[in-house]
């Protein structure tokens, strides 16, 4: 699947409740060895953002100034993680999750590097 | 998983980002799109796009402030070489360094 | 002097900011009405120019990446492609002003009309730009461009009241029958000119050009703490040329000619000399910087090679956009448009490309993926985003005031 298309999927909760948008996926550098012998990008989860699915301009991860910060947060509003674990399906234009909205952790728990 | 690897987050980290090659320095055009496979075993980023090339992900040297790839067969530059052959290449002075 | 070369892309720079045509007329004119009392807007110009130009040249020393670079990245393709549109156009209109200046400043000095010297001072800078070392391009434009400090020079020959001049300039607001509405709109044409967005364009790309890297990070902020201030000093000297001989007698200005008189009075034929040849290196070295500004936005939108480090062929569609912008400033000109008017619709394109210019500046200083140690403090920051709302806010203002003014009547 191409990125293009999958950023800006609704993600439903197992409720079925609507619970934001796919604004980035977490990539981990630990999956099969490639020929290159360099490990090959592990899809880890999906980032999930509660208003605007747009661009988030790296904010999500909690740099830059304080102000701007806090503005592109307040549109945003809750910038949760989705693990890959935890996706059910993958379908036209939805995401469904197999846990429920209280269980997402905050972005911001997640280790940056 | 047993060694942590390295984090990237792949609209930030890759999309719109530079490509380079990764001897000669040249620049090939943006990413414009990225290729995940969801549904093997273990999902992983296959490929990068960039117009109509697909650079597959084996090809990717390292990721930076741009992304150095190995393009190999890929033809990234048609576009320049076009204006090269058909406008450039007619002006006096264009294979010449400045002065 | 060895020192004054490693500062030239700094002082090309500022020129094409502060003191390119429009700008040589905007700021004789400022003088003629309002005396010294806009001075304050080129001072806080300069300052806001300095701090985004250093965040722009470190960024480029530290990650190699120049300014077009990052607002594709962080913006995106669609809010990109609208930065795109609106800065090129800014860079474009002017272009086609500075090729315009230059053929006036050659009708002033020969009597020929300047329609006739346009398609040669088009061609000429498409010779530099096709054949000229950057480095060399940028001393000669730049240390010729200083000539206009000659301004400086008239301004004390001039002996004017001096006491008079800083009551004027530390006694912001309009004078006699000037209005709040223009004065407003005059502040907000010096400010942009001094923070335009060309000139981060071209002094990154200029920073990539010059292969700067983590070890040129004092050649970086000498270049930016130097040129710019010169750019701002050249831009007061001139308006308080104009404010001294035309302002007591009510004269407007509206002319190059006029703009150069004051250099004529204090020095006659040899000032008039030397203020025409630093005229015609200003705008040339302004030419030279927005055709490089279109092809360096351009190609760094969509990834293509691009810069004068590499031959002509291997950046074909780079020379290929310089060359179309250069035949379109030719097309214009012929239809005998005003150069100098030329710039005033650049404001509208302007107020729509500044924010998104220094915003992807601002983020990219303070992520720590790509500066590492060398990302902005928080003195910087504070300062910074003072700046991006007083962008913002010349931005919301600028088209509402060009429209009450009449574009300044």
């Amino acid at each position: 699947m191409r990125l293009n298309e999958l950023l800006g999927h609704r993600v439903l909760d197992r409720a079925g409740d609507d619970i934001g948008g796919v604004a980035d996926v977490r990539l981990v550098q630990d999956g099969p060895l490639q020929p290159s012998m360099q490990a090959a990008f592990r899809v880890d989860g999906l980032i999930v953002v509660e208003k605007h699915a747009t661009r988030l301009f790296g904010y999500e991860r909690h740099v830059g100034p304080a102000l701007l910060r806090w503005l592109v947060h307040r549109r945003l509003g809750a910038v949760l993680y989705l693990p890959w674990e935890d996706v059910a399906a993958v379908t036209d234009g939805t995401v469904q999750a197999r846990s429920g909205r209280e269980d997402l952790k905050p972005l911001e728990e997640m280790p940056r590097y | 998983m047993a060694a942590e690897g390295r984090v990237l987050h792949a609209q930030l980290h890759l999309l719109d980002r530079q490509l380079i090659h990764e001897r000669t320095g040249e620049l090939l055009g943006k990413v414009d799109d990225v290729e995940l496979d969801l549904d093997a075993g273990i999902p992983v980023l296959t490929a990068l796009i960039s117009g109509h090339e697909r650079i597959p992900a084996t090809q990717i040297v390292a990721i930076d402030s741009a992304i150095k790839i190995l393009p190999g067969d890929l033809d990234l530059t048609k576009g320049d070489d076009w204006v090269e052959q058909h406008i450039i290449d007619k002006i006096p002075g264009a294979g010449d360094a400045t002065e | 002097m060895k020192r004054l070369f490693a500062v030239t892309l700094g002082i090309l720079t500022a020129i094409g900011g502060f003191v390119d045509i429009g700008d040589l007329v905007t700021n004789a004119l400022v003088g003629a009405r309002f005396g010294m009392r806009l001075a304050w807007v080129v001072v806080v110009g300069v300052i806001g120019i300095c701090l985004y130009a250093e965040m722009s040249g470190r960024v480029v020393a530290v990650s190699g990446r120049p300014v077009f670079d990052l607002i594709r990245e962080r913006l995106g393709r669609r809010t990109g492609l609208f930065a795109l549109i609106a800065s090129f156009l800014v860079t474009l209109l002017t272009l086609i002003a500075e090729i315009g200046g230059v053929a006036l400043a050659f009708e002033l000095a020969s009597g020929v009309n300047y329609l006739l010297w346009m398609p040669l001072a088009a061609f000429a800078v498409w010779l530099v730009i096709w054949r000229v070392k950057f480095s060399h391009l940028e001393q000669v434009f730049g240390l010729l461009g200083l000539l206009l400090i000659v301004f400086a020079v008239a301004l004390w020959k001039l002996g004017p009241d001096w006491g008079d001049l800083v009551q004027q300039a530390t006694s912001p607001g309009p004078i006699g029958h000037e209005t709040w509405a223009t004065y407003a709109y005059y502040g907000i044409a010096l400010f942009g000119a001094a923070m335009t967005p060309y000139e981060v364009f071209f002094f990154s790309s200029g920073g990539v050009e010059e292969k700067w890297d983590r070890r040129d990070l004092v050649t970086e902020r000498s270049n930016v703490f130097i040129g710019f201030p010169l750019g701002g000093l050249l831009s007061l000297a001139i308006a308080g040329c104009a404010a001294v001989l035309y302002l007591p007698i009510g004269v407007q200005v509206e002319t190059l000619g006029q703009v150069t008189l004051p250099a004529a009075v204090a020095f006659g034929k040899l000032g008039l000399a030397i203020v025409l040849l630093g005229v015609f290196a200003a705008t040339f070295g302004a030419a030279l910087e927005t055709s490089l500004s279109c092809g360096y936005t351009i190609a760094q939108y969509f990834g293509w090679q691009w810069g004068k480090f590499v031959r002509p062929r291997q950046a074909s569609r780079f020379h290929v956009v310089m060359i179309i912008c250069l035949i379109l400033s030719i097309l214009v000109l012929m239809t005998a448009v005003d150069p100098v008017k030329v710039t005033e619709y650049s404001v509208v394109f302007a107020a729509m490309a500044l924010p998104l210019t220094y915003l992807p500046i601002l983020i990219i200083a303070n992520d720590p993926d790509y500066m590492g140690e060398q990302k902005n403090g928080r003195v910087l920051n504070f300062f910074a985003l003072v700046y991006l709302g007083l962008l913002l806010l010349a931005s919301i203002a600028a088209i509402p005031l060009m429209i009450v003014t009449r574009a300044g009547r």
